[in-house]
């Protein structure tokens, strides 16, 4: 079944939106190979992480030809598709430790009533480790650094083994440290065959961190290798005259 | 009911009454995450209504207006129909979800009022005063009152045990919740249950305008005093069961003074002495 031709997530004639009637993103068609590592990139306001709460279903209004999760539909591959939400829309005051959260990860394949087995829950302190916050299991979620937070959240992600991670803007707002180890772990997975989809503002990291990239303003304006997505005429239509500084890079 | 029918009763209307207080604060505690607190006052409020037309029912049937079950069910049909008018009524965007609140909540307590005026003129109404409901009355409540109390307690808290891990994972990150396949909707729903039933088991003890103070008071004290989701819920069980406890025996000491405005003192004295450790803990951190 999960063959390696199958893309990791196909999406055809995507058009979603909050409001019946006024779409934020229109005709989206990508398929990522599997293994592969994509930044979805785009001004703000562009739609980028409409796009990939439609996919999974998050979004009110979602009309689609096809939405496919390594091959299949979303509710079967649920426990293999991991969605890191951004760290702003998360209560950060709710009363739970580093670990409570990580051990959340487990529940897309325990579901509401499996008990949490001493193995699994190994599994949800192995992946804080991973994360480099083996010594912040206890710590209050609260207390936390916001880069911190953000590798709570991937930690999570890592729980849950998952061969797909959608992440939504994880290198938002948070430090050199977090963003490179951040950056070294998404990597690990894509080096163990896992395929990753991360929505991305910074136009300068792009480069480093992704190997691949989509290029959104509502509807696809460019996508494939980063090299070829990031030219100034892409970038220009996607972001008006003001992105020519960020664009300056291109080689 | 007699003077010395309700010593008869003083033990059990204790028991009642803590357990409805420990039920309040760990319902309120997933209340309070979810952010749905005013919902708690919104069906509070609610009640009323069909609390006033359970008993105009009872009595048309020859049930008798003051049948325990019939005021339960009558009370929670309409808690549950405001509860759901709320974010019915936040969709649409000009109004919001706070405008939403205070017109449902306005809406049927008056709708309430208007009809316990009809039922105080009823021959069998009169003597069930509007006050006793409204601000609570732990020795208005006779033995098929507190058994009523007692069995709704134990079912409503067994079904908050039971979903424990669903219902906190959605208040913590609603959109990992459904990526994760959870019934949110469901969940949500479970929650909203799991409010009104609260709030009519204890309507008769708490009175239905402070009923919301026992299910959020409790909880918000225990939040100011940290740690994870269990001990939470567990420290607002306890402050619950204490003030509702010191609720009954003051209003029981001073004459005339009502059980629900008591336990709502009790509870937000509890609440005051967390401030000050939540207001230092921050600045700890800080």
């Amino acid at each position: 079944m999960s063959g390696a031709a199958t893309p990791a997530l196909e999406t055809r004639g995507l058009t979603a939106g909050y409001l019946r009637d006024e779409p934020v993103v229109r005709d989206i068609s990508f398929s990522l190979a599997r293994g592969s590592m994509t930044a979805l990139i785009g001004p703000n306001g562009a739609g980028k992480s409409t796009l990939i709460k439609a996919m999974l279903g998050l979004v009110p209004f979602v009309a689609a030809e096809r939405i496919a999760f390594l091959g299949t539909d979303l509710a079967t591959a649920r426990d293999r598709v991991a969605y890191i939400p951004q760290r702003s829309q998360i209560d950060w005051n709710f009363p739970a430790s580093a670990l409570d959260i990580v051990e959340m990860g487990l529940y897309p394949s325990l579901g509401l009533f499996r008990r949490v087995r001493r193995e699994t829950r190994e599994k949800a302190r192995e992946a804080l480790a991973t994360v480099g916050l083996a010594d912040a299991a206890r710590t209050q979620i609260g207390e936390l650094s916001g880069g911190q937070q953000q590798r709570v959240l991937v930690a999570r992600a890592l729980a849950q083994d998952a061969e797909l991670f959608i992440l939504d803007e994880p290198f938002a707002n948070i430090d050199a440290f977090t963003e490179t180890s951040l950056a070294e772990v998404l990597r690990g997975l894509r080096n163990r065959g896992r395929t990753i989809l991360a929505v991305h503002h910074d136009l300068r990291s792009v480069r480093t961190h992704f190997d691949d990239a989509i290029l959104l303003s509502h509807t696809i304006v460019a996508q494939g290798a980063v090299t070829q997505v990031m030219t100034d005429a892409t970038l220009a239509q996607a972001y008006g005259f003001h992105a020519e500084g960020h664009a300056g890079t291109h080689a | 009911m007699t003077a010395s029918a309700i010593g008869a009763n003083t033990l059990g209307v204790l028991a009642g009454c803590m357990l409805f207080g420990a039920l309040a604060g760990a319902v309120g505690t997933f209340v309070l995450a979810r952010r749905r607190a005013l919902v708690a006052d919104v069906a509070g409020h609610a009640a009323l209504p069909g609390v006033a037309l359970a008993f105009l029912a009872g009595e048309a049937l020859g049930l008798g207006g003051r049948t325990p079950w019939l005021l339960l069910l009558g009370g929670a049909a309409t808690a549950l129909l405001a509860a759901w008018c709320v974010p019915a009524l936040s969709r649409l965007r000009r109004i919001g979800p706070d405008g939403a609140t205070a017109v449902v909540l306005a809406g049927f307590f008056g709708l309430g009022a208007v009809l316990f005026s009809i039922v105080q003129g009823h021959p069998a109404g009169s003597q069930g005063g509007l006050r006793t409901l409204l601000f609570g009355s732990a020795a208005a409540m006779g033995r098929a009152e507190v058994v009523a109390l007692l069995a709704l307690a134990t079912a409503t808290l067994a079904l908050l045990i039971l979903f424990l891990r669903g219902l906190t994972v959605v208040a913590f990150d609603e959109d990992f919740a459904r990526s994760a396949g959870l019934p949110v909707r469901g969940l949500d729903l479970l929650l909203t249950l799991l409010l009104v039933a609260t709030v009519v088991a204890g309507m008769q003890m708490a009175g239905i305008v402070l009923v919301v103070a026992m299910l959020i008071t409790p909880a918000a004290a225990a939040r100011n005093l940290g740690g994870r989701i269990g001990r939470v819920t567990a420290i607002a069980a306890i402050v619950g069961a204490a003030t509702a406890a010191a609720g009954v025996l003051a209003s029981r000491a001073i004459a005339g003074v009502p059980t629900g405005a008591a336990m709502t003192l009790a509870a937000t004295a509890a609440f005051l002495v967390t401030v000050p450790y939540a207001h230092f803990a921050r600045g700890a951190r800080a």
